[in-house]
C-alpha cells in the first residue's frame, strides 16, 4: 500500500474515533444529564477525551510532515514497536481477566459493587487500549531491540 | 550494540532525514539506531552499509567483540 493511502487511511479511521468521542461525550451530557453529572465526573470525562484528541492530532500532523518530505509511514522498526505494544497488551489484559474472575467469585462474600456486564466490557476494552497504547508510547521512547 | 553511523553521515556530510530516504525507513529508526536502541534486520544493516559505504561489521558492533 503506498504511503499517501496509508497516511489518508489513518486520517479517516482519526477522524472516525474523534467523532466517536465528541458522539459519546455529547451522549453524556444530552441525555445523563437530566441525572445530574458532578464536577468531578465532567473533568475525568472531558480530560482523557481532550488529551486523546490533541495526541492524535500531532501524530498525524508529524506523519504528514514525514510523507511529504519523502520518508514512509510505517518501516520495520514502527511495525515491530506495535506487535510488541500488541502482545502486551493482550497478556496484560488475560491477567486483567483473571482479576475480573476472582473480584466476582468474592463479590458476595466481600461485598464487592457489581460490576454490570455491559460495563465489564467497556472496562477490559479500555484497559486493553490503555496498555497498548501506552506500551506503544513507552517503547517509541525507548526503543526495541 | 555500538554504530557508526553518526561518523560516518558526518563524512558524507548526510542528515538522518537524508540517510532515512535513502534506505526507506523513518527518521526515527535513524536516530534509534544511532543510541543504539534498535538492532535493525539483516536487510536494513545492509542497505544502511551500502549507503555509507562500508561494511556492515564496520558500521555495527556488539560489546562482545570487544573483549
Amino acid at each position: 500500500m503506498k504511503d499517501k493511502t496509508r497516511l489518508l487511511m489513518m486520517k479517516v479511521f482519526g477522524a472516525i474515533l474523534v467523532l466517536g468521542i465528541v458522539a459519546f461525550i455529547s451522549y453524556v451530557f444530552v441525555f445523563e444529564a437530566g441525572e445530574g453529572i458532578s464536577p468531578a465526573a465532567m473533568f475525568w470525562l472531558l480530560v482523557p477525551a481532550v488529551l486523546i484528541i490533541l495526541v492524535l492530532v500531532l501524530f498525524l500532523k508529524r506523519l504528514s510532515r514525514g510523507v511529504k518530505s519523502g520518508l514512509p509511514v510505517e518501516d520495520e522498526m514502527s511495525q515491530r514497536i506495535k506487535e510488541r505494544a500488541g502482545y502486551l497488551a493482550t497478556i496484560a489484559t488475560v491477567w486483567f481477566l483473571v482479576g475480573l474472575m476472582w473480584y466476582h467469585m468474592f463479590i458476595e462474600e466481600f461485598g464487592f459493587p457489581v460490576i454490570r456486564p455491559e460495563h465489564i466490557i467497556v472496562i477490559i476494552l479500555a484497559f486493553m487500549f490503555a496498555v497498548f497504547f501506552g506500551m506503544w508510547g513507552i517503547l517509541s521512547r525507548k526503543g526495541i531491540r | 550494540m555500538k554504530t557508526r553511523i553518526k561518523e560516518l553521515r558526518a563524512k558524507y556530510d548526510m542528515t538522518q532525514e537524508d540517510l532515512a530516504r535513502k534506505v526507506g525507513v523513518r527518521r526515527e529508526t535513524i536516530l534509534f539506531l544511532e543510541k543504539g536502541k534498535y538492532n535493525p534486520s539483516l536487510r536494513l544493516a545492509h542497505d544502511i552499509a551500502k549507503a555509507l559505504k562500508a561494511k556492515i561489521e564496520e558500521i555495527f558492533t556488539f560489546d562482545d567483540e570487544k573483549e
